[in-house]
């Protein structure tokens, strides 16, 4: 018997998007309406979506309600009255993992770009009812929107791990760890410097010998550290997600 | 099919729920699972399927470890679990988004058991009350044809002639190939129904006995003159009925209350009892 098998996690997309097809339609009808609001303010004084007015609103929507779906993905998982199906239902950790990143990652981008789309547009062809409105295509794939795509791509298995592994206050509990995290790399950062400088600090001062150095270890290190994160941590965070599910006990 | 071995377990920071249980569950039968309130009888079903993991010693089915939840282990597992919630769908949607998983499901058999259940596929699930709801699942789960199905308290919540429906749908629903374990403290709800009893106490198994050895080697009755020395157990709130060692006398119908009545206060002279017997007899 395939521990893997991809008609399986199929079956268990379609379970589960079906599971929370209440959740998702007023999710969505929530931030339809702040997109379609956003698009129809943003059409004041110039008559145009601008790109940067519209990737504002949706990043802002795009994360929170990806976040969002990724932890309510796991609610039949972490609710007593219901964890018996999940565990119990026929599938392998790995297919459950790779099923929900799939899910609120990889399909969520598609279906939400697509959605955003026609809110925008839609909200385009109402304003251009107005006078000095013309119908123009909204201007959704700009260079902050693959921004965004990419940051959401990386931090969300992060979030995903934290659905996996907390059983109560899961978002907020996500929240501070990623907080804490962030903390540490700061101090971290901070004793660095310290030792490199022995707390003179001069680094800090507009001398252009240290306007150079930040630019320098700004392009080296966030690269590597970028690189770092995206082909390291983000997989890491999926494969320990798979081992605590597998680790899970049902009391 | 299921093969338990040395088993120990306690919650985190709690007592020894069960200890050095040992335990072999074969197809063709529907085991009772009976115990007092706490004596790990649900622990005891998790542990088997699979949701808890043994502290000490091993729980197999098919010689694979429950606890790992391999896919060809979890096809074969369905659990009826005392308190669950189904989500608000129509039976139907219910049955399209699970079924799926299960690679011997009968849609046939599982819209049969519905109606016999006088549910409709139509009926949405939030609608019905929590017995109705325990239907759904009881039907879901012997469709699923799977080899072992596990039910914790599977009576909670059913009315009286739901109680006997789901005795005749139960023993029509096991055959050679399934094993049935029932886990309750309602010992009458299982009348008729099971052929193998399993008492847990004191964290251990302190019965495990097919009932075709118990109704060989113990009568259960109002004692008749001259049997007063073969009373194992009586208790005078059953209308002075007692366990007796059977002897030459005729075979009764075992009467399970009584069984674990006796158990439980007499388990050394019960089990020397049906000591030294022949053989285990299976449906």
């Amino acid at each position: 018997m395939r521990e893997f098998n991809i008609q399986r996690m199929g079956n268990l997309i379609y379970r589960n998007i079906r599971l929370l097809k209440g959740v998702i339609i007023n999710a969505l009808s929530v931030a339809g309406g702040v997109l379609f609001l956003a698009c129809l303010i943003s059409l004041r004084g110039d008559h145009v979506v601008k790109p940067s007015e519209f990737i504002t609103v949706f990043s802002l929507v795009f994360i929170v309600l990806g976040i969002l779906f990724t932890f309510v993905f796991f609610k039949e998982m972490h609710s007593q009255k219901t964890n018996h199906f999940y565990f119990l239902l026929p599938a392998s950790p790995q297919e459950r993992i790779f099923a929900s990143w799939l899910a609120t990652n990889v399909i969520y981008t598609f279906v939400f770009t697509f959605f955003g789309f026609l809110i925008g547009q839609f909200a385009i062809l109402i304003g251009s009812l107005f006078p000095d409105t013309n119908f123009h295509a909204l201007p959704i794939f700009s260079e902050g929107y693959w921004r965004l795509i990419k940051i959401y791509f990386f931090i969300q298995p992060a979030f995903l791990l934290g659905a996996v592994t907390f059983t109560k206050n899961r978002i907020g509990k996500t929240l501070l760890v990623v907080l804490l995290m962030v903390f540490c790399v700061f101090m971290y950062n901070l004793i660095l410097c310290f030792s490199f400088t022995g707390g003179a600090f001069d680094v800090f001062t507009s001398d252009p010998f240290s306007t150079d150095a930040f630019s320098l270890a700004q392009e080296d290190l966030s690269i590597l550290g970028a690189l770092l994160f995206s082909i390291v941590l983000w997989p890491m965070m999926l494969l320990a997600a798979y081992f605590k599910l597998k680790e899970k006990e049902v009391r | 099919m299921v093969q338990i071995r040395n088993l120990r377990f306690h919650y985190p920071k709690g007592r020894t729920v069960l200890d050095d249980i040992s335990l072999d569950l074969t197809p063709g039968n529907i085991y009772g699972l009976f115990g007092e309130n706490g004596e790990g009888k649900s622990t005891l079903i998790r542990l088997i399927a699979g949701l808890l993991f043994p502290k000490v010693g091993y729980c197999q089915i098919s010689n694979e470890d429950s606890f790992k939840r391999k896919v060809r282990n979890l096809q074969e597992i369905f659990i009826v679990p005392e308190d669950f919630e189904l989500p608000g769908f129509k039976i139907s949607v219910y049955e399209k988004i699970n079924s799926s998983f299960y690679p011997k499901f009968s849609r046939v058999y599982f819209y049969e058991l519905i109606k016999e259940f006088k549910l409709s596929p139509e009926d949405n699930i939030s609608t019905l009350s929590f017995g109705q709801k325990k239907k759904v699942l009881i039907a879901f789960g012997i469709a699923t044809n799977t080899s072992l199905l596990l039910m914790d308290e599977p009576t909670n919540g059913l009315d009286i002639p739901s109680k006997s429906q789901f005795r005749k749908i139960m023993a029509s629903a096991v055959d050679q190939g399934k094993c049935i374990v029932i886990s309750t403290h309602q010992v009458r709800d299982l009348h008729s129904l099971i052929n193998h009893v399993i008492i847990l106490g004191q964290a251990k198994v302190i019965f495990d006995q097919p009932l075709s050895r118990v109704s060989e080697n113990l009568w259960f009755g109002r004692p008749k003159p001259g049997m007063e020395d073969s009373v194992l157990f009586s208790e005078p709130s059953f209308g002075g009925k007692a366990v007796h060692k059977r002897h030459n006398y005729e075979e009764t119908e075992v009467d399970l209350e009584l069984l674990f009545n006796a158990v439980i206060s007499e388990p050394v002279k019960i089990s020397n009892a049906l000591k030294n017997t022949y053989h285990d007899a299976r449906v």
